[in-house]
């Protein structure tokens, strides 16, 4: 019998699907982030929050540097320190710059190079392609949010040499930081699948930045009223730390509102990445 | 032989313009030439077959499960497609090992697989320069390399010969062909004539987005009977035997070279034409040099069937 009238058979095996399918895309795309010009600088910058906290938590673990605590307000309480270290306009200011960083090109070069059939031409579906590059952004973000922040509180621990930490306390040092960059790395993903030019990318995402807290002090100083800070996307971040750490709230709302910012970007973005994916895809 | 690919009434358009228009298809393994000028549907085809494009109208099955959408069916499908989309500061073995690792391969086996893919194609001396100093052809057997390395049952190839130098289009040519002996089903479009002739007589003519014809390219030959079989004879006596030919029926044209020693006949009837030219040549006993058919090729079959 002629080979072709017996078919091809290449493969007995059963066919599995793994979910791990996006960890290559992600480690792919770490790899390539860490080895972009300037990413020594914007990490040490990223991390100078981290060093300048950790002496605030040594001095206020010392007794002799008491002093210290009485003009420090935030070294008052651990609550404090740790929602100033997490919501801080420094480190929201870096992990912007890291956003844009790590994440402005993830899809625009993808739309640029016209590589989603390198990706769809794979065993892998729309939500492990999404998943992969979602995880590079987070993968960043995380380590300059909530790694530190666990790195200060075991450092708090050895200082004072007591492991007992309150576990509402540890549960907003875990859950801040995670709520904090998903927002942002999704509102980084879904700019970035607006346009090809990754340069136009960098600049919407800072100006979502800049334009949000901007608009919201201006119309904060028209109609007096701080609700307007819930479309601040610091002033959110700010505010939602205050919630979750349980201190006091940074503008005069309710402090859960600010949930809700985070949930409707994070949201948004989901469903306008899978749209222009499927989009992309049907060759619509 | 069972179908590897079966397309029932397919249809896309990208707004107003057409891409293929109600396409009913079947295709088994082996090579299969889709050949149609530029603008047919042949990528469109191509792209909706592996996947990378939802179908207005109708469905396309491959080993009998729909494609788009189903990720898993991608470990048998190898898909080249026309236009680069490479990352260009890559260098073709980070490139080529990411594609693998995407396949679900471990690091070993993604660098095994990665190595033989560039060596087959030529590229593992040049596997650490950056695609970006690749030339078009370089590209172009980075793009195959990336379509054989899980070694596919079907392989997808759109224009994979284009802006390829000589020596590497006749080894990629038979690269095709051994994919076709293993019993792998290939399925690779051009507009090159030659090419596809070279490498399978089993085409399918896609022109305006509709299948125009299928099958052995000899066998749809024979099928057009709007245009008469040309047969061009070389002899010592073209005069002679057009004389024994005049009185046949099937008979309906006779030219003569204008060197004097050859004649075309136009024939209805082929299979009759050659009987009755056999029996001829045995008994007057003029000596033949050669028999051609100067329309039995794939030019003139695809030009009869555009109507050109």
């Amino acid at each position: 019998m002629d080979i072709r009238e017996k078919g091809y058979r290449h493969w007995e095996g059963e066919l599995k699907s793994s979910h791990l399918n996006w960890l290559p895309i992600a480690l792919n795309g770490v790899k390539t982030v860490f080895k972009k010009k300037y990413a020594k600088l914007i990490f040490s910058l990223s991390a100078s929050t981290f060093f300048i906290f950790l002496a605030a938590v040594y001095v206020s673990t010392k007794p002799e540097l008491k002093i210290l605590s009485e003009l420090v307000r935030l070294l008052k309480s651990d609550a404090e320190l740790f929602k100033t270290f997490y919501a801080n306009g420094f480190l929201i200011f870096m992990l912007v710059i890291l956003s844009i960083f790590s994440g402005a090109d993830l899809i625009s070069a993808d739309l640029k190079f016209k590589a989603f059939p390198l990706y769809f031409a794979r065993p892998l579906s729309r939500g492990d392609y999404l998943t992969g590059k979602f995880a590079i952004v987070l993968f960043y973000l995380l380590s300059f949010t909530l790694m530190p922040g666990i790195l200060l509180l075991l450092f708090k621990m050895l200082f004072t040499g007591s492991l007992t930490v309150s576990p509402l306390l540890l549960l907003a040092i875990l859950v801040f930081p995670v709520i904090e960059c998903v927002c942002l790395a999704s509102l980084t993903l879904a700019l970035s699948i607006l346009s090809p030019n990754t340069k136009f990318i960098q600049i919407a995402i800072f100006l979502v930045y800049m334009f949000s807290n901007n608009l919201a002090q201006i119309l904060k100083a028209i109609f007096k009223s701080d609700y307007f800070f819930l479309v601040s996307l610091s002033g959110n971040i700010r505010q939602l730390g205050c919630f979750l750490f349980g201190v006091q709230p940074a503008y005069a709302f309710p402090a859960w509102l600010s949930l809700l910012l985070p949930l409707v970007i994070s949201g948004l973005s989901f469903w306008l990445l899978v749209w222009r994916i499927r989009k992309a895809e049907a060759g619509a | 032989m069972t179908a590897v690919l079966k397309a029932e009434k397919l249809s896309k358009w990208y707004g107003n313009i057409l891409g293929i228009s109600d396409i009913n298809l079947e295709i088994a393994s082996g090579i299969t030439g889709l050949l149609g000028p530029n603008g047919a549907g042949k990528s469109t085809f191509l792209k909706i077959a592996a996947g990378q494009l939802k179908p207005k109208l109708g469905s396309l099955t491959l080993f009998g499960q729909p494609v788009f959408g189903n990720p898993d069916i991608f470990r048998r499908i190898g898909f080249c497609p026309e236009h680069d989309s490479a990352y260009s500061e890559m260098s073709g073995w980070q490139f080529i090992l990411l594609l693998a690792r995407l396949h679900g391969f471990d690091r070993r086996e993604a660098g095994e697989r990665s190595e033989k893919a560039l060596l087959t194609v030529g590229l593992l001396e040049s596997k650490d320069r950056q695609i970006k100093g690749y030339s078009f052809g370089m590209r172009q057997r980075l793009r195959l390399a990336s379509s054989i390395l899980h070694e596919p049952e079907i392989l997808m190839l759109d224009e994979p010969l284009r802006g390829v130098d000589p020596l590497w289009r006749i080894k990629i040519m038979q690269l095709i062909k051994d994919y076709g002996k293993q019993g792998r089903t290939v399925i690779v479009s051009s507009h090159i004539l030659p090419e596809i002739e070279a490498m399978t007589s089993e085409i399918v003519l896609i022109h305006q987005g509709k299948i125009f014809a299928k099958g052995d390219i000899h066998r749809i030959r024979g099928l057009i009977d709007s245009h008469p079989h040309q047969v061009s004879i070389r002899c010592q006596e073209p005069r002679r035997l057009a004389q024994e030919l005049i009185d046949c029926d099937f008979v309906l044209s006779m030219d003569f070279g204008l060197d004097g020693r050859s004649l075309t006949v136009k024939t209805n009837q082929r299979d009759l034409f050659f009987t009755a030219l056999i029996r001829l040549i045995a008994e007057s006993g003029v000596e033949i040099e050669e028999i051609t058919s100067p329309d039995d090729n794939l030019q003139a079959v695809f030009d009869y069937l555009i109507g050109k």
